[in-house]
């Protein structure tokens, strides 16, 4: 597994900022279309180039990804001598693509009357070009396609990739998400009023909205036995609002109870559960009152997204990254709950993980991400 | 070294539909993949008398497309749109109104909050949910080319699972805005088409399955045509087998 977002480059940096649950590294952005600077999940360090055979697909989102598979690259080259490339597949989650391209090739032709020569709308822009980027930079020959749903693009990547191995399409699938902090989404996510001024501050009841960030988490999906196995996953659409959830939280629950029933478990069984918890006004409260519907209180469960930002169609697989930490290693804990310790009483209680004091390994967790259009989806990851 | 056929995957088809400017519906869009109809735009766009007015004033053009198609395929099948699972494949998603989103960028204009909850590339599929309160979880991809077959193998994976409900996959895409409208050839005009899959244990619909074979190294390089009018020529005609390159691969389908 590799994973890449505002906590750092690399696993172990990663690892170390999630669970002592660092929340410095958001940085302000001024928005293009407001008088304002906002709070992002920006990852910080400076990147390396692609290589060369691939400088077509340049854009933000395939730098990101490209860092996360370089953690995993050894691991992918073994695998190739196991199991037939060509039968090795991709399945990523994104919802910008390389729209930081996009854009600076549009401010250019408004300027110019011409795209910059370096831009490729096929190979930056179009939303599958970053399997077909991992595909080519990995050296598989199998499959590749880009789950994209908005905030659930990279955790429903699991559900299409899991679908590849069932159905005997491939025996192995390259599988996660990457998102592009840019000005579309940023100023976008501002203009439906989502965005806070602040760091975002979920479950309480001064929340008054989100962080956008971005990021990358890439993992490999086999019928082989590891340490951390897929269990179970969920899924569910409101039907109710194009962006705005069910506020009864009735898609949410019915994408976790489907979860649940998918790994053959019991609500006890979950150690701990990472929510969507994106501190905006109607996510954390429907989230918190499906959750009191199908969890026992006890039930430790933290927002990341006050340290990581909402990487937005990267949420699913960085978040489930956390999650793969918690459980890879013993002495890791829970990611603990970043917040301002001010309860919303209209909220049902639910029992924040604190950043003091250790708590045990988990055995099995829960993510969740909830998605514009309603579009809802729960993933159960745990020990072997 | 693994088999380089893959198993074959069946699934029954029980209705289809489309939709384009100049073929609207699934008798014209017969004809024009059979050849006997030319395509003349006049610049409409679908009634989709099935959806309440107030929601479908809100959709796009792509948005539009896709319930037409769907919904048509869901009545024409006799499948209640409510409880059918939903693949959508566009490769493109939402591109029309990506000029528009990005002039308010280049002009620093605050955007329009409809405009950019509109812009996510499964939108279609959350109008559709909420014109039909269906509540079944769908999926959305995108994979060039290849987003013909992996949307069929997505929705056998639906079937599969849940063999009690219909899966409607439905193929949409438009034409990319300038200044990016001669950066792709595809699609040729913006359409919609939608097929009514069924698992294959019921009687309605005819049958039909599909595997992949592995890419081989001197295999001559994927044409750039439409893969999704490929296979509506086929379906509507009466060759047994169908087999499509792709990057991915040998795609073959059989009656």
């Amino acid at each position: 597994m590799g994973v890449v977002c505002a906590l750092g480059v690399d696993n172990a940096s990663v690892a170390a900022r999630v669970f002592a649950g660092d929340v410095s590294r958001l940085t302000s952005h001024r928005l293009r279309c407001a008088e304002l600077e906002v709070p992002t999940g920006m990852v910080l360090e400076d990147l390396g180039p692609l290589p060369e055979r691939l400088a077509g697909y340049r854009c933000r989102n395939h730098t990101l990804i490209h860092q996360a598979y370089l953690a995993v690259s050894d691991e992918i080259q073994v695998l190739k001598e196991q199991v037939d490339p060509r039968r090795i597949g991709v399945v990523l989650g994104s919802s910008t693509s390389g729209m930081d391209a996009t854009e600076r090739g549009y401010y250019a032709w408004r300027e110019n009357g011409a795209l910059p020569t370096d831009y490729d709308f096929g190979r930056q822009h179009e939303m599958g070009s970053a399997a077909r980027f991992v595909a080519e930079l990995a050296g598989v020959r199998g499959p590749a396609a880009v789950v994209s749903t908005a905030c659930s693009s990279s955790l429903k990547s699991f559900a299409t990739a899991s679908n590849w191995l069932s159905s005997g399409l491939c025996d192995a699938v390259l599988v996660g998400g990457v998102d592009t902090l840019c000005d579309l989404t940023l100023n976008g996510f501002d203009a439906l009023e989502l965005v806070s001024r602040q760091r975002s501050n979920p479950m309480s009841r001064h929340r008054d909205g989100l962080n956008i960030g971005e990021g990358a988490a890439l993992f490999i999906l086999s019928c082989e036995s590891g340490a951390v196995a897929l269990k179970g996953i969920g899924e569910s659409c409101d039907a109710h609002h194009i962006s705005a959830p069910d506020p009864d939280g009735r898609g949410a629950e019915a994408a976790m109870r489907a979860a649940l029933a998918d790994a053959g478990m019991e609500p006890d069984d979950i150690d701990y559960i990472n929510l969507h918890g994106t501190g905006t006004l109607l996510n954390d409260a429907a989230e918190a009152a499906a959750l009191s519907r199908v969890f026992p209180p006890t039930v430790p469960c933290s927002s990341t997204k006050p340290m990581t930002g909402h990487c937005l169609g990267a949420a699913g697989a960085v978040e489930a990254a956390f999650c793969w930490l918690s459980l890879a290693e013993e002495g890791r804990g829970l990611p603990p709950h970043s917040w301002d310790g001010e309860r919303d009483e209209s909220l049902p209680e639910l029992n924040l993980a604190p950043g003091t004091g250790k708590s045990g390994r988990p055995r099995n967790v829960l993510t969740n991400s909830f998605a514009f259009g309603g579009s809802n989806c729960s993933l159960v990851m745990g020990l072997n | 070294m693994s088999d380089a056929r893959g198993q074959a995957l069946g699934f029954r088809i029980v209705g289809w539909s489309a939709w384009a400017d100049g073929l609207p519906g699934r008798t014209a869009f017969a004809e024009w993949l059979a050849g006997r109809r030319a395509r003349h735009p006049k610049g409409e766009r679908p009634a989709c008398a099935a959806v309440p007015s107030m929601l479908r004033r809100r959709c796009t053009p792509l948005t539009r497309m896709v319930l037409e198609a769907a919904l048509e395929a869901c009545q024409e099948s006799k499948a209640p749109p409510d409880s059918v699972r939903v693949v959508f494949c566009s490769r493109y998603g939402e591109v029309g109104i990506l000029g528009e989103l990005l002039e308010y960028l280049a002009s620093r204009t605050p955007m329009s909050p409809k405009r950019f909850s509109n812009s996510v590339h499964h939108t279609a599929t959350g109008y559709f949910d909420l014109a039909t309160l269906n509540r079944l979880p769908s999926r959305t991809l995108s994979a060039q080319h290849d987003g013909l077959p992996l949307g069929f193998i997505e929705a056998i994976g639906f079937l599969r699972d849940h063999p009690g409900d219909p899966c409607l996959l439905v193929f949409a895409d438009e034409r990319a805005p300038e200044p990016f409208a001669n950066e792709t050839d595809d699609p040729e005009f913006p359409f919609a088409a939608a097929l009514l899959l069924s698992a294959g244990d019921t009687t309605e619909g005819r049958r039909y399955c599909v595997r992949r074979e592995v890419p081989e190294d001197d295999a001559p390089a994927p044409t750039d045509e439409s893969k999704v009018f490929a296979f509506l020529r086929w379906l509507i005609g009466d060759d047994d087998e169908l087999e499509l390159q792709t990057v991915s691969g040998k795609w073959k389908w059989k009656r």
